[in-house]
């Protein structure tokens, strides 16, 4: 009796059936089912047998070459595995009599399949073991482009190996030359690319004239334009190395105007344009790479010579390195005396406000500063703290304690600005010094870190005792908060606002140190009095004035007295202010474009100034300088390179500002008299006064005449 | 290190302070760089530099003869006083603007110098 089988369900052994007898009871019903399943199992042989062959992704069909023979050589154990599972389903000898013809006969047509399979992979697997060949022959002739006789024996195993292939295929005649000439133009073009690629323009060139002919048009054409651009690389190339030539001393790096002189001597004279925009481009290269080579070895040598400093202490500066020592920039050099003198890095004050400055408001530039430059002009605290900064920005984290120091900066600096202070005034750099330092103190203070009220209340108090140091009147001290200041009136300048009691007073009545005494003006018809004036809007009568202001009033007056030179009629000549008035930052910058004004009205009708004194060299000249070095100057005169104006009524403010001296070195406080008619008798030529540009913050605006030789103590008189 | 090595490292030194003074429009800056860097010297480097002062003493470049002359006279520099002699020899029928100047001082410094060695 049959059974039907059960997916999932266990196969029990087949027992041994006898063959059915031959009775009236083997009917005709039986007999058809045994056709059944042995066709139901036949139909699942041939589902096993399609898998095994043709399955679009495991099948074998679906693999290519080696893999293919492969599979086709597990598929014959496969299908017979397959044959047995299917034959062993078969119930009864009739089932299995019906069965197996079916299947031997799918075998037949699968073995075939493989055959043809098989037949297709090994095409395969010999076309690519040829091709394999081919490149392995083209490689070695790239490494041996330079020896013609074993590219020779190369070409011509090339031209074998694919003519035994076309045997192989049964190409014709045409087919396999074809892919003949394409095999040897390929090894002779990848030789010559090879030969370009190795820079060696020459032995490619002879190359490649040699083996023009198997190359094919198309490689031909490709080699062509990269002999064309090898040529381009090669010149650059050249004219680059020879431009790492020329020497970067320590002076300064090399100009750009060498550079391009160099590039003209090296530029061919049939260059084209492209090519002579490359050089150009190359020149400029090199150039900025002169330039950060010479940064770097600045650089080095800042640090070098600190660490030479603490190899060999309580030795001579003048035993460091000569390599060491050429490097040193003049900073440096300050730095290092200052290290020198006092054992220990000290901090250059402006150094810190400009890296300081650009850490908050420009910390992309800041980030690229090269710190080592300014090894030596800062101490190791100062440049811990821009390190860190940078190492925040660069890698783009918030770091608290520089947030919180850019919030409290960015408020300093737009009250002060407010109040009518730069921010590169001593006094903003003081309130921010200040809050610098309690903010630093603050979570030691306080146990905890700041938060923005603490820091809006740090920015206000040094804020506000900032706007006290210039504003000491206690009635009108500063604004007690940073936005209040934005609310500040304006002060009396604008003449549209001017009371009609007010003094009109000339430009002179603001002395140097900024009081103003009518008494001074007596009978001058400039002044009108005109009686009191509304109160000034910061200051009360009678306080003395800061330095700010005095350097502000003394401004105002010099930008004033030079208008007055050149136009003496000027409305600004005149002007309206109360008793104890300071001229605002305003009121500077109004007249100093006045003064613009004034001089280009001068220069475009010709006219001379009105009393040009200033600039031309009469009978004496006056040379300010400080008192420590006047006895000096008394003993051994003015050395070579010293300068005088023309003017001998300046105060040591106004001629710091006319004359833009440094800063630093103290204000001039001692004037001598030089008595140029003497000298102009004794023989020496009188040099010309020139104007003095805008220098260290300055305005200039005076006269300045520079002797180059000594002047003795004859011709000198101390006024001051 | 030599004295010629020496002699070359003054001059470089003179010539950088020489940029800076005139960067600041201040020649004493000259003046007060040498002197800091005499203060540093030890005895020996002191003996080269004086003989290297002296030697400025007798250039006919006004530049560095006026600084050594100033450097001489506030350091006592003994050894350049027969320096100091050749220059107002030299200078004493000298047309130059100035050579009576420079005769004076010379002579007046060495004797100074002299009279305290003598002292």
């Amino acid at each position: 009796m049959g059974s039907i089988l059960i997916p999932g369900l266990p196969e029990a052994e087949p027992a041994a059936e006898p063959w059915p007898p031959h009775s009236d009871n083997v009917d005709e019903h039986t007999i058809r089912v045994d056709e059944m399943f042995a066709r139901q199992l036949d139909n699942e042989f041939s589902a096993g047998v399609r898998g095994l062959l043709h399955h679009p992704e495991t099948g074998v069909s679906a693999q290519r070459g080696e893999a293919a023979l492969e599979a086709i050589a597990g598929a014959l154990p496969a299908l017979n595995d397959l044959k047995e599972r299917t034959l062993s389903q078969a119930i009864g000898p009739r089932q299995r009599s019906i069965l197996e013809p079916l299947i031997e006969t799918r075998l037949d047509w699968a073995a075939g399949t493989l055959g043809q399979l098989a037949q297709r992979a090994t095409v395969e697997v010999d076309d690519a073991s040829v091709a394999d060949r081919v490149a392995g022959l083209q490689r070695d002739a790239a490494t041996a482009w330079h020896d013609p006789a074993y590219l020779r024996k190369l070409g011509r195993t090339a031209v074998e190996e694919l003519r035994y292939q076309g045997e192989r295929r049964g190409w014709d005649p045409a087919e396999t030359d074809t892919h003949v000439r394409t095999g040897l133009s390929n090894l002779y073009a990848g030789a010559v690319e090879a030969a370009i690629g190795q820079e060696d323009l020459d032995g490619a060139s002879g190359l490649y004239d040699h083996a023009r002919e198997v190359i094919a048009p198309e490689r031909q054409a490709a080699l062509d334009r990269r002999f064309v651009r090898a040529h381009e690389v090669a010149l650059y190339r050249d004219i680059d190395r020879d431009m790492t030539s020329i020497p970067i001393e320590p002076a300064g790096p090399p100009g750009a105007e060498i550079f391009a002189e160099r590039a003209a001597e090296l530029t061919p004279e049939d260059a084209s344009d492209e090519v002579r925009a490359g050089i150009a481009e190359v020149a400029a290269f090199a150039q900025r790479r002169a330039e950060r080579q010479w940064q770097k070895n600045q650089s080095a040598a800042g640090v070098a010579a600190l660490d030479w400093f603490g190899k060999n202490p309580g030795r001579s500066f003048l035993a460091i390195p000569l390599e060491i020592r050429d490097w040193l920039a003049p900073d440096q050099w300050l730095g290092l005396e200052a290290l020198f003198i006092e054992g220990r890095l000290t901090t250059d004050r402006d150094l810190f406000e400009q890296l300081d400055h650009q850490m908050i408001y420009e910390p992309d530039a800041f980030a690229g500063v090269d710190l080592d430059r300014h090894r030596l002009s800062l101490d190791d605290e100062d440049r811990a703290r821009f390190a860190a900064a940078q190492k925040a920005i660069t890698e783009g984290r918030i770091d608290p304690d520089f947030a919180r120091y850019g919030r409290m900066r960015r408020g300093i600096d737009r009250a002060v600005k407010t109040l009518g202070i730069d921010t590169d005034d001593p006094e903003a750099a003081d309130a921010r010094a200040d809050a610098r330092d309690r903010l630093a103190g603050f979570e030691v203070i306080e146990g905890r870190p700041p938060n923005g009220r603490d820091i809006d209340a740090i920015v206000r108090e040094e804020v506000e005792r900032a706007g006290n140091a210039i504003a000491p009147d206690a009635n009108q001290s500063a604004p007690a908060y940073a936005g209040e200041l934005l609310g500040l009136p304006d002060e009396v300048t604008d003449a549209d606002e001017r009371p009609a009691n007010s003094v009109l007073i000339e430009a002179k009545a603001v002395e140097d140190d900024g009081e103003i005494t009518s008494g001074d003006f007596a009978g001058d018809p400039n002044i009108v009095l005109a009686g009191s004036g509304r109160p000034p809007s910061r200051r009360g009568g009678g306080a003395p004035l800061t330095p700010f202001e005095q350097m502000r009033a003394a401004n105002f007056r010099t930008t004033l007295e030079t208008i007055r030179q050149l136009e003496p009629n000027n409305r600004e000549l005149s002007y309206v202010a109360p008793p104890g008035w300071v001229p605002s930052e305003r009121d500077v910058a109004r007249v100093r474009e006045e003064l613009a004004h004034a001089r280009q009205r001068a220069a475009t009708s010709g006219e001379r100034p009105a009393n040009g004194n200033e600039s031309r060299t009469g009978s004496e000249a006056f040379h300010y300088t400080r008192e420590n070095i006047r006895s000096s100057i008394e003993r051994s005169g003015l050395y070579s390179g010293s300068y005088a104006t023309t003017t001998g009524a300046l105060s040591p403010l106004q001629a710091q500002i006319d004359l833009a001296l440094p800063p630093n070195r103290g204000l001039p406080g001692a004037i001598l008299r030089i008595d140029l008619e003497a000298m102009r008798a004794a023989g020496y030529e009188i040099p010309t006064p020139t104007r003095v540009g805008r220098s260290y913050n300055m305005p200039g605006g005076g006269y300045e005449m520079k002797f180059p030789y000594l002047i003795k103590p004859e011709f000198i008189t101390v006024i001051k | 290190m030599t004295f010629e090595e020496f002699r070359a490292e003054m001059d470089a030194y003179w010539q950088s302070a020489k940029e800076e003074a005139d960067s600041f429009k201040d020649p004493y800056i000259v003046l007060e760089r040498l002197r800091a860097l005499y203060a540093k010297l030890d005895s020996g480097e002191r003996t080269m530099a004086d003989r290297v002062i002296a030697e400025w003493a007798l250039e006919g470049d006004e530049g560095h003869r006026s600084y050594a002359l100033t450097l001489i006279e506030d350091l006592r520099i003994g050894h350049a006083v027969p320096s100091l002699r050749a220059l107002a020899e030299r200078l004493a029928h000298s047309t130059e603007l100035g050579a009576s100047f420079w005769v004076n001082r010379a002579t007046k410094i060495a004797d100074d110098l002299a009279k305290q060695g003598r002292s």
